[in-house]
């Protein structure tokens, strides 16, 4: 029986996939990342540059005594941009891509703070240093071109080109997938951890939170949501709504150990922070948008899938002109 | 050679999933959550856990024009940021008298600069802390605090131009 466990997880972790599939994700991840730097330039900026006293420094930025510079800082966030970029298009990635996680990781902890602690790039930086420490460019890279064109590239650093199928690109997948999954359990516990317990299921925190919101948006921002102002009359769809997201949150690993359970765990989750945007008005874009939950999609397949039709449509088109 | 690789694969994917499983969940326990009480990017995502009281406080700054009637100003008049930042900034300034007195001079400085038409009749800025029932203002829309303890008090001098020191 333990051997056969033993087997089963082994299997899960370690089954050989293509390299394509942590490719793909270092494409999305990369390029997400690289856009959210970007249109975040002017409120990373200007939030790190506030008054010294509003400074609190957490996580790695707690080896800092005193803010940085803030033009020291704005070079640093530019190099981070750019090599958020190279990250994206997989160049010299075994020596750029750590390096570009720490630096995105110092930007982003460093600019946190500086105000509230926000959790909208918690998953996006666990997920860049795993792709970063990880063969990630072994295809659909810089890296793997050149390779592949020129092998003695491979000598002064740069990722092999590879197509055989490894356990060395399953279990980042696996690794990712933890990533976007363990961070809600993490949540659930500590909703029924704190002081209202298994009672949170009944939705009255949840529709609490939601006012509470609503109030800072009304004395700081001018109004908050007109669906705020409803809220009282829904205590059945809070506790329906709490209930599926403790559900959710406390089951979200399970969609690592089937397929088709993984996507109905992921359009779950998706959908729960769908409603978060439209009840608070607190986006979290790199899970609204699915690239958080794109680790669970066996990006092989799809491109296998797609490159087939697309030759038979070819063919298609061919003999009809025929 | 290749099996020797492949096991040594093995062992940092095992190493690294066990590393990631601890450091993920070890915000759970009180004494991993940073000296702030929470951290980055290892969260306890305590937002949503902690059970809110019937009667919320909160800082704002608002504006009392000519017939005493009050209005609320938009915190981008006296700090910088989105709406969390600038509620952290705020209860940090509130915290001394003098830091509140700047926050209310720079936020009627800003007023008395604006050009909107809506300011045209404010005369006073007050930065306060209101105590809210939040069925009642949620519900019924009553939305006068059940009491308020003002901070800060200045009145807006239309003839004043704004300082470099009192720009945002």
């Amino acid at each position: 029986m333990l051997k056969r466990m033993v087997h089963a997880l082994d299997e899960l972790w370690f089954g050989a996939v293509s390299p394509i599939r942590l490719a793909t994700m270092r494409l999305l991840v990369g390029g997400y990342t690289f856009w959210f730097l970007w249109t975040r330039k002017r409120h990373i900026l200007r939030s790190a540059g506030g008054e010294a006293s509003t400074f609190h420094p957490i996580g790695v930025a707690r080896i800092l005594e005193a803010p940085i510079d803030p033009e020291y800082f704005s070079l640093l966030y530019s190099f981070t941009l750019i090599l958020s970029f190279l990250f994206c298009v997989g160049f010299i990635h075994k020596l750029l891509a750590p390096l570009f996680s720490l630096c995105l990781l110092f930007v982003l902890t460093y600019s946190n703070s500086w105000s509230m602690v926000f959790h909208t790039e918690n998953m996006l930086i666990v997920h860049v240093l795993i792709l970063a420490f990880t063969p990630s460019a072994s295809a659909v890279s810089v890296d793997a071109g050149l390779t592949h064109s020129f092998p003695w590239t491979r000598k002064i650093g740069l990722s092999l080109y590879q197509t055989q199928r490894a356990s060395r690109f399953a279990w980042p997948i696996k690794a990712l997938q933890l990533g976007a999954t363990l961070p809600y359990v993490v949540a659930g516990l500590a909703k029924v951890r704190g002081s209202s317990g298994w009672e949170w299921a009944l939705g009255t925190n949840l529709r609490d939170q939601i006012t509470m919101n609503g109030l800072y948006y009304e004395v700081l921002r001018g109004g908050a949501k007109e669906i705020t102002f409803h809220v009282y009359g829904w205590d059945f769809a809070f506790m329906v709504a709490a209930s599926l997201t403790l559900v959710l949150e406390l089951g979200a690993p399970i969609a690592l150990l089937h397929r088709r359970l993984g996507y109905l765990v992921v359009l779950g989750l998706i959908s729960m922070h769908w409603s978060i945007l439209v009840l608070m008005g607190i986006p979290f874009p790199y899970q609204l948008y699915g690239f958080a939950f794109a680790c669970f999609i066996e990006w092989d397949r799809v491109f296998d899938f797609t490159q087939k039709r697309w030759t038979s449509f070819m063919d298609q088109q061919k003999s009809a002109l025929n | 050679m290749e099996t020797k690789k492949t096991n040594r694969s093995r062992a940092v994917g095992v190493i690294i999933t066990l590393g990631l499983i601890i450091a993920v969940f070890s915000p759970l326990d009180e004494d991993y959550r940073g000296a702030y009480g929470d951290s980055f990017p290892l969260s306890w995502y305590p937002m949503f856990s902690r059970s809110r009281p019937k009667t919320e406080r909160t800082n704002f700054v608002r504006g009392i024009d000519a017939k005493g009637k009050m209005h609320i100003l938009r915190s981008h008049y006296y700090v910088r940021g989105g709406m969390n930042q600038a509620r952290r900034q705020l209860s940090h300034l509130v915290k001394s008298k003098k830091r509140a007195k700047e926050t209310c001079v720079r936020a009627a400085a800003n007023v008395a600069k604006s050009k909107k038409s809506r300011f045209a009749d404010w005369k006073k800025i007050q930065v306060v802390r209101g105590y809210f029932n939040m069925r009642t203002y949620f519900e019924k829309r009553k939305k006068k605090p059940l009491k308020t303890r003002v901070f800060a008090s200045c009145l807006i001098k239309r003839d004043v131009s704004l300082s470099a020191k009192e720009k945002l």
